[in-house]
Parts: structure tokens; sequence; C-alpha cells
């Protein structure tokens, strides 16, 4: 349109005013024109939006560790519970590393009272659902350097029977935990072996502790991972203990003293 | 002979393979070789009940060293299949709070004073020996099973006098009286297999899901197996119970004798009723004029006619339950094919109407023939472990004698003398004091007619869990002729104003034995060493009954001069069970409950030799002697298929009667307010209870951290219309007040547990805040069993911060 003008303006030799006007019309169209093109024609349908977006062109993604530190508008004010989640460290690696694995076992030893305790929940809990605690623990999660453990046993329905709160919606509830000289069974550091080589044997019980991978798999704590993850049948070659499974059914009952009388 | 290239072969095998080897030996030994050694060796296992609730979950205990270092859920145990609750899985901390009693003390000069035993024990003596008649014991569902049967037998065989009470007087009485009134025998007919069978679950004034949790998951995680359980609520504040329910039934308080009535109302008009069963097995009650447990025989018609008025919607208008959802309960009771198991525990026991309301929810399950077949029950739960073991059928009541016996019955009393081996007519026929007038006796100076001077307490605290404290235990103070002696293991609300506290062992660290709520009996053995100088109660109870023997008191010998607590070993001898050193000599648990055992038969709760509960995770009596020699539970007790004693093709036979017909009676009880209701001066109703991390009066689990971390202060749950109206913000203090007493306690809103409008609750278990002082002491006419669940408080805020 603008040639248009140009050509009829470089062909006649109108009057200046009548220029003025052409001139007028020329400039206004092509600046409604420049702004239209720059806005983008959101319903041009001739685009195709399959077609692959060079690489290096598009926006990048948050990642879910920059979440916490950016400030997003219109949840700028949004503060999450995960910031209120105490960290631990995620295991990256699965080599066996024994420095990890008293640290893992000195945090895991912060949330349960002896070995074989169920562990407190160390966050707190607003839903009391079963469906609430598996959207995390059902398989697992890994959230930046967070990490909700995966239920290593079946999946019962009232998650507070067992695991106590460590934090509840008691009012005035920052009274300091009353003192004991209860020292709990301590966590053994590794399982016993036949002889050099040989598979170690679970040192612990397998009740209640019957999904392998929920520790010693991804989302479990560094020091403790499997080096073969790949292997399905864990028992296969890692003997569980009939004492601490209770097992052991015989003539007599299991834990008895052989005197009856026996105090 | 192998060829060159052969041995080539072979040796380069073998050495890849060693190579190999090594290298798997390198890669994962580096870490384990500097690695300690397992944890577990030295660990001895050993089963126990756990020490809380009447569940009567099986824990193993793990000792080391002398210490309890962790327990595990018993896996063989039947009640609670390897599972445990979080207060059972800490349960081995609560022997080692850091303030354990462990020395005998003695008030000189208000101040509490070392002394040694033999000093403590002479006090008690002496004291016993002046006045006999005015000395009383005040017992305990937590006693074990020998140590109940050991104090009955020195008061009510020894000394003469029924002033022997236990707490459990606070917690299930009504349910006794209940069991009673309908079957003529105490304790429930089915058991928790119950909950594995039921297509109903009907909670009444209940919340399993904290206070019996391990029952709860038996019967809902049933769910997560595909089967479908259908759970109705009927409570007065949603609880974490509610929250599994299909259905939420929100009544008034004290109005749950309308619902019931309204159920039989339907059902009788309906026609849905079980016409047959009850026809066979059933007979009418209806209160009498005066009152008494067994009331009046009434016809059907009569019967119809007193529930006739109880349509849905006057039962609405009474409790506020809509009138679709008694017809919705009606409608399930009128369904044969369903099964359906009621539970409830306080909130049904700890009611002026306590036992009408247990007759009447027995009385719905008889009348709908809802009852003695898997999954039909209608089962009261216990809160104490063992409250049905050791009160109810050792008879640890002021009314009661061993094996569901009475004072008052000549025939009784005569056989527990022959059984005990004392002359004829020791044992008082006159019932000494309920547990309210026990405590009302001690604390009424002798002047104004208080008869009881001298008080022994074992295995509870009352000075926390009595009702109306001010007036019976509090007043006790400044009245100097009388003399409180507790036994405990930490020092607490009652030790606080004794004049004589003695330590005693607890748990695993004595033998014992507890009956649970589903009549099973349990047995464990010592598996550590008391702290210090504490002792087994039993011990020192038959310490200060030789101790009077020695002075000459008469009661402690029997008509052969015998100690009533003579032991002898196998050979014959005296064992001086009463010197500590030689108590372990010998099983002391075994040889009482060898005695006791001998008085279960007469109500057909038979018992076996102590020998088959150290074999078992506990059974249920009856248990009975097979033609094998073998001992066989009884799960369904009255139903032909399980119980021996049902007689051949009756099917249903309840030997017990009242009205020796083999009849259960269904009772009316018509629907009548409760002494107190909230008015303009004292506008809401007051729920007093338990929460899940604590239990009773938290002496022991308030020392256990992450129990205590969870719930470490008692607080008032508020509607949240309630509070605005009151300008009362989440954590703020609130003065709760009732004619009697004040706390105060900081309120949570939209907390644990959702009060409607015009309701609070507090739990009772801390010490720092006694929620008793508010309470009321107004009781059951025949359970003596006071009310804890309503009275009318005021509520007014104090101050923002609790702090």
């Amino acid at each position: 349109m603008s040639m248009d003008a140009n050509d009829t303006m470089s062909r006649s030799a109108l009057p200046p005013r009548s220029l003025h006007i052409v001139c007028t019309i020329a400039i206004g169209v092509a600046l409604v024109g420049y702004f239209v093109g720059q806005g983008g024609n959101r319903t041009r349908p001739d685009v195709d939006r399959s077609a692959p977006v060079p690489i290096g062109t598009a926006q990048p993604a948050l990642s879910y560790t920059e979440l916490r530190s950016r400030s997003l508008s219109p949840n700028r004010d949004f503060t999450s519970d995960l910031a209120r989640l105490a960290s631990r460290p995620v295991a990256d690696t699965l080599r066996t590393d024994l420095a990890a694995r008293l640290q893992s076992l000195a945090d895991r030893a912060l949330r349960r009272s002896y070995n074989g305790a169920p562990p407190v929940i160390p966050h707190p809990v607003d839903t009391t659902s079963p469906a609430a605690c598996l959207a995390c623990h059902g398989d697992g999660l890994r959230v930046g350097e967070r990490s909700a453990s995966r239920i290593p046993h079946d999946r019962f329905l009232s998650c507070l029977q067992c695991h106590a709160e460590s934090r509840t919606g008691v009012p005035g509830g920052d009274i300091p935990p009353p003192t004991s000289t209860f020292v709990g069974l301590p966590a053994p550091q590794s399982g016993a072996r036949a002889y050099q080589g040989a598979p170690p044997q679970m040192p612990h019980t397998s009740w209640m502790r019957g999904t392998c991978l929920a520790c010693h798999g991804p989302t479990g704590m560094p020091g403790m991972l499997t080096s073969h993850p790949e292997r399905q049948n864990c028992r296969q070659c890692h003997a569980s203990s009939a004492t601490l499974d209770q097992a052991i059914v015989g003539s007599g009952p299991l834990f008895h003293s052989a005197n009856e009388d026996a105090p | 002979m192998l060829t060159p290239p052969e041995l080539d072969r072979r040796s380069f095998m073998k050495g890849a393979a060693l190579a190999a080897a090594t290298a798997v030996a390198q890669r994962t030994g580096t870490a384990d070789d500097q690695a300690q050694p397992a944890a577990n060796d030295g660990v001895v296992w050993n089963k126990a009940p756990c020490r809380f609730c009447g569940t009567g979950c099986h824990v193993q205990v793990g000792v080391q060293h002398d210490r309890v270092v962790a327990i595990a859920g018993d896996v063989q145990a039947e009640v609670n299949k390897g599972l445990l609750c979080v207060k059972g899985y800490h349960v081995g901390q609560i022997l080692y709070g850091p303030d354990r009693l462990t020395t005998p003390l003695l008030r000189h000069d208000g101040e509490l004073v070392p002394i040694g035993w033999d000093e403590a024990i002479d006090v008690i003596a002496e004291r016993i020996l002046r006045q006999p008649e005015r000395f009383a014991f005040y017992g305990s569902g937590q006693w074990t099973i020998p140590e109940g049967y050991a104090a009955q037998k020195f008061m009510k065989g020894g000394l003469a006098n029924n002033h022997i009470d236990p707490n459990a007087r606070l917690c299930m009485a009504s349910a006794v009286t209940g069991f009673l009134a309908t079957y003529g025998v105490d304790e429930p007919a089915g058991c928790y297999d119950d909950l594995d069978a039921c297509d109903v679950l009907i909670t009444w004034g209940n919340n399993p899901a904290e206070m019996h949790p391990v029952l709860f998951s038996r019967v809902i995680d049933r769910r997560s197996r595909g089967e479908s359980v259908m759970l109705i609520d009927i409570g007065t504040r949603r609880t974490r119970t509610t929250e599994f329910a299909q259905h939420y039934l929100e009544f008034r308080p004290h109005t749950d004798l309308a619902i019931a009535n309204g159920i039989a109302h339907l059902l009788i008009r309906d026609q849905t009723f079980a016409a047959d069963f009850v026809a066979r097995h059933c007979a009418f009650r209806a209160p009498s004029d005066p009152p008494t447990l067994n009331g009046r025989a009434i016809s059907f018609e009569e019967y119809q006619a007193m529930v006739a008025p109880y349509t849905p919607e006057y039962v609405e208008q009474i409790s506020g339950v809509p009138a679709a959802d008694i017809r919705m309960l009606a409608a399930l009771f009128g369904r044969r094919d369903l099964r359906i198991t009621s539970l409830w525990c306080m909130g049904m026991n700890q009611h002026t109407a306590g036992t009408a309301i247990n007759c009447l929810v027995h009385g719905v399950h008889l009348l709908s023939g809802h009852f003695g077949r898997p999954g039909d029950a209608p089962t009261s739960l216990t809160g104490q472990p063992s409250a049905c073991g050791t009160v109810r059928e050792v008879g640890t009541l002021a009314h009661a004698l061993p094996g569901g016996r009475l004072v008052v019955n000549e025939d009784h009393r005569r056989q527990c003398e022959e059984l005990w081996n004392l002359p004829a007519g020791r044992i008082n026929p006159a019932p000494g004091h309920h547990t309210v007038k026990m405590w009302q006796s001690f604390c009424t100076a002798r002047a104004d007619g208080g008869d009881i001077d001298t008080l022994w307490v074992q295995v509870t605290n009352p000075g926390q869990t009595l009702p109306d404290l001010h007036r019976l235990f509090d007043a006790r103070q400044g009245k100097d002729d009388k003399f409180l002696i507790v036994s405990d293991v930490y020092p607490t609300a009652t030790t606080a104003l004794a004049d004589l506290v003695l330590p005693s062992a607890m748990w695993v660290e004595k033998n014992g034995m507890f009956g649970n709520s589903e009549r099973r009996t349990q047995q464990w053995f010592r598996q550590v060493m008391p702290p210090g100088d504490a002792r087994d109660d039993c011990w020192q109870t038959i310490a200060v009954a030789h101790r009077l023997f020695e002075l000459g008191c008469e009661g402690m010998q029997d008509k052969d001069g015998r100690f009533l607590f003579d032991v002898r070993d196998d050979s014959g001898e005296v064992v001086p069970v009463w010197d500590w050193s030689h108590y372990y000599n010998v099983n002391v648990d075994r040889h009482l409950f060898e005695e006791y055992r001998r008085f279960s038969r007469l109500k057909h709760k038979d018992l076996a030799p102590y020998a088959e509960y150290v074999r078992a995770r506990g059974l249920r009596w009856p248990v009975v002697e097979q033609p094998d020699g073998s001992w066989r539970e009884t799960r369904f007790r009255f139903a032909e298929f399980d119980d021996p004693y049902v007689k051949a093709g009756s099917a249903i036979q309840f030997y017990h009667s009242v009205t020796k017909d083999d009849r259960a009676q269904v009772w009316f009880h018509p629907y009548a307010p409760p002494p107190e209701v909230p008015d303009a001066a004292f506008p809401f109703w007051l729920c007093t209870g338990r929460v899940l991390e604590h239990w009773h009066t938290g002496s022991m689990t308030r020392r256990v951290a992450p129990l205590s971390r969870a719930v470490p202060r008692a607080y008032v749950e508020l509607n949240p219309d309630d509070a605005r109206s009151l300008g009362v913000h989440n954590g703020e203090l609130v003065r709760v007040e009732s004619r009697r007493g004040a706390i105060e306690v900081p309120a949570w809103i939209n907390g644990r547990g959702r009060p409607p409008r015009g309701s609070v609750f507090v739990p009772f278990f801390d010490e720092r805040r006694l929620i008793n002082q508010v309470t009321l002491d107004a009781h059951d006419p025949f359970s003596k069993q006071p009310d804890y669940k309503k009275c009318a408080v005021r509520l007014t805020r104090v101050a923002a911060d609790p702090r």
C-alpha cells in the first residue's frame, strides 16, 4: 500500500495539500501495520506449532531447585510447606561409602527411639487421610535435596496409629520434651557375612520392612543403597534373620524361657 | 590325562574366578570390615502384653545388659498380629524416666524423707492393726491378676474388710452391670474375631482410632484388602474415627438412650426384629420401683408399648440425630444377612445412665438377632490392661468375691472360705465402700463421720482421675488423723499428698498376668530388674500381711494357723516370700494363679493352668480341658458352635440367665435428662477423655519424648463459631469453669477433635492442668460409676499467650 502511494507521488505532480493528505494516510496505515505486526498474530492459521523450536531459543523452565529461590509474580508471597521440611541428603551414588552410611544412620536415629521403632513424622500433618500420606510416601519422592521416603510395608489405612507426629497443632506445644535414661538399640551398621565375599544377611527384621528398595533403592539414604538395583529378588541372596523375624515355630513358643518357673 | 590346552583353560578359569571373587570381596568388604558388628548381638527377646490399654496387644521386649532397648510387635499374637500403636512401640521407655521412685519415703514435718522397707512395712502394719475396719485398699485395673488376687484375699479373707475398690469403678463398672442385668454374667460374649467378620461396625460414643488403634485398624485395614466395612460413628464430637466413617450421627450428650429406643421401636413396628430368636432366647425387663439391677419382668406387649413413643421424629427432637438416620440404623439392624458389631467404651460407661445405655445396646442386638454369629456382637472395650482380668474376674470390687461371687451371697462367702481354708463366717457380708464413697469417707474428718482413716493406693493415680478432685481428693489436706499410702513408680498428683510412698516395680520388672477386653488371660516374666529399692506391689501386700501375722493378727492365719499366703516349694518347705530376698526363689505369680484358678469354674470362666499361658499369647476363657489333655479357648460364648457349655441343639444358651431359663433380658429404659445440663450461667457441655499419644494420667507416657512431643499439654477443643462469639483465637488461654472448679488451658480450634457448637473437650492426661477439678461426681445408681463425659461449664478468655 505504501509502495502505491510512492508510485503515485512520483508519477503525477499533485498540489502540496493533496500530497500531505496522501502522506498522512500512508504513514498512518504503515504505523497501524507495524504495531499489528509487532503484536503478533495469535490467531494466524498458518503458523506451524509442530515445527521444532531451534535449539537455544526456547524460554528455559525453572528447575525444582530454583522454585524456592525464584519469586514468581502471582505466587510471590506463597511459602511452600516444603521449605519447612528438614532437608536430608539425597543419595546420588550407588557406591558403598561407610562415612555416608554412618551419617545416614545417625540421621535416621534422630527420628527413632530405637532401631525398629516406627519413625516419627518430622513435618506437620494437616490431613490425616492415608491418601495424603501416600501422595509423597507411596512411591517415594525427591524434590531438590529433600526426599520423602517410600513406605517399606503394606499400605495400612491409619498411618498415625504407629507414626507419632513430632509437631501437632496443640497450642503452646513448644515445651521441651521430657528427659529419659532410655537408650535405644542402635541400628546395625551392616549385615553379617558367612565369609568374605558372601552376600550380607539382613541385619534387621523384614517384618514391616519388606519393600527392600524403599530404603536401599533410589529414594533411600546415602551409603545404604544396593549396588545392584536391577536385581528384583533380594531374598534370593540376602538371608533374613529368623530371630528378628520371630519366624521360629517349633514345639514350644519362641522367646520363652525354657523353665516356666524362671523368674 | 590332561592335554596342555586343557590345562591352560582350567588354570585360566580358576584364576579368573579367584580374581572376580577377590574383586567382589574388596568392593563390598571395604566398608563392612571397618563397621562394627551387628548391634543385635546379645539382645534377648521375650513376650509381654503391652502395659497400656485393654486391647491386650503382645509385644516382644528386647533386653540387653538388664535394660529394655527395643520393642517389636509380636507377630504370633492374635490380637495385634505384629502391629502396635505409637504408645505400644514406645512402651519400653516408660521404665526410664529420670525421676523413678527408688526408695520408700515417709512424710516427716511435711517433707517426704527416705526410709527403709522394714520401717515402711511396720508403719503400715501398725496402722492397720490398730483399726483394721478403718483401713481401705484402692486398687486398679492395672494390677496384675496375682496382685489383685493377693489384695483381695488380704482384705476380704484376712481383714474381713470389704473396703477394697479399684479405679476400674471409674472406667467400666457400667459395662459390668449392663452385662449382669442382660445375661446374668459379666463380660462380652464375642471377641475381636468379630472385627474380622462384621459388615457394619457401630461405634457408640467411642473413638477407637485413637483409644484402641490396633483394633480400629484391624477393622479398617480390611478395606485395603478389598472388603467393604461400613463404619457408623454415633458420637458427640467429630474425631479421627469419624474420618473413616460413612455415617456420622451426632447426638446431644446423654440422648443415646433415645437413639437405642428409637431403633427398637422401628424394629418392632416394621416387624423386622428377629421374632424367632426373641421367642427362643429373650425375655423383657423394665426398671422397677425402687430401682434394682434386675428390675421387673415385663411382657413383649408391655415392652412394645414402652418403646412406641420413640418414633424417629421424637428421637430426632431429643437427640438431634435426623429421623432418616434413625430409620437407616433400624433398617440395618433389620437385615439378618448383615453382620453388625457394636463397640463402646467410656462414652457409654462414664454415664449417669451407664447401666441403662449398656442394657439398651445389648437389647438392640438381641431384639434384632445380631448376636452369637461371628461378626454379630455387642462388645464393650476396656481402657485398662487388666480391668477384666483383675477387677471383673478376681472381683476386686467392694461388693464382689473372686470368680463372679458376691459378698452378700452366703453360699458365695462359704465357697470362698472353703477355698481359702478360712474359719466359717470370716468374710464380712456387708459390701464395702465403692470408690466415690471411699474417697469421700477418707476426705471427711473422723468427727464428721469419715470412717476411713488409712488408705493404700496401688498402681493408680486418683489424685488426677477422681472426679470433682477438690472434694474427693484435695480435701484430705489438713486432716492429720488420715494416712495415705501410695505405691507407685513415679511422683504423681497422688504421691504429692501421700504420707508414705512405696517405690514399685513396673511391667517387665516383675512377673505378671493381665486379662484383656476379649476375655484373654496373658502372662509374662520379669525381664529386667527394677531400679534401686523398687519392689513388686504383690510382694508389698504379702509383706504387710506377714508383718500383721507376726504381730498376731488373727485374720492373717487360715483355720489351721498357717499364713494366708503360704507358699511352698516342690519339697513342701515354706518359702519366706515375705522376705524380698526370697521372693523370686519361687514363682509367686504361679502359686497365686493356681490358687485363684479354682474360683473360676462357678461362672464357667474356666482358666487353664499357669503353664498354658506361658506357652500362649494369651487364651480366652472359658479355657476347657480336652480329652487329649490339651486346653481349648472359647471365642464365642453362649453360641453352640463354639462354647462347650452350651447344651447341644440349643443354638444359643444364656446359661447364667437371671431368670434361670437360659434367656437374656431385653431391657427398656426411658430417656431422662442428665443431672447437670448447660444453662445460662454455665452454657457449655464439657467432655473429657484421652488422646492417642497419652495413656490415662500420662504418668508413663508424658515421660516418653516422642509421645510427649506430639501432645505436650492439655487444651480445650472449641467449635470455631463458639470461639468467635467468645472472642477467642486459636492458642489463647481460656478458663474452663464449672460449679466445682476451674482450670486454664489454651484453646485448640479445628484441632484433632471437632466439637459441635455449645460443647468443648479437654483431655485428662496433663498433671499440670487437672480437668477433674471441674468434673462432677454424679454417678450411675447401679454401677456407681461417675460421669466424666458431661457437665456444664463456662468459658472465659484469659490471655493471648498460653505461656
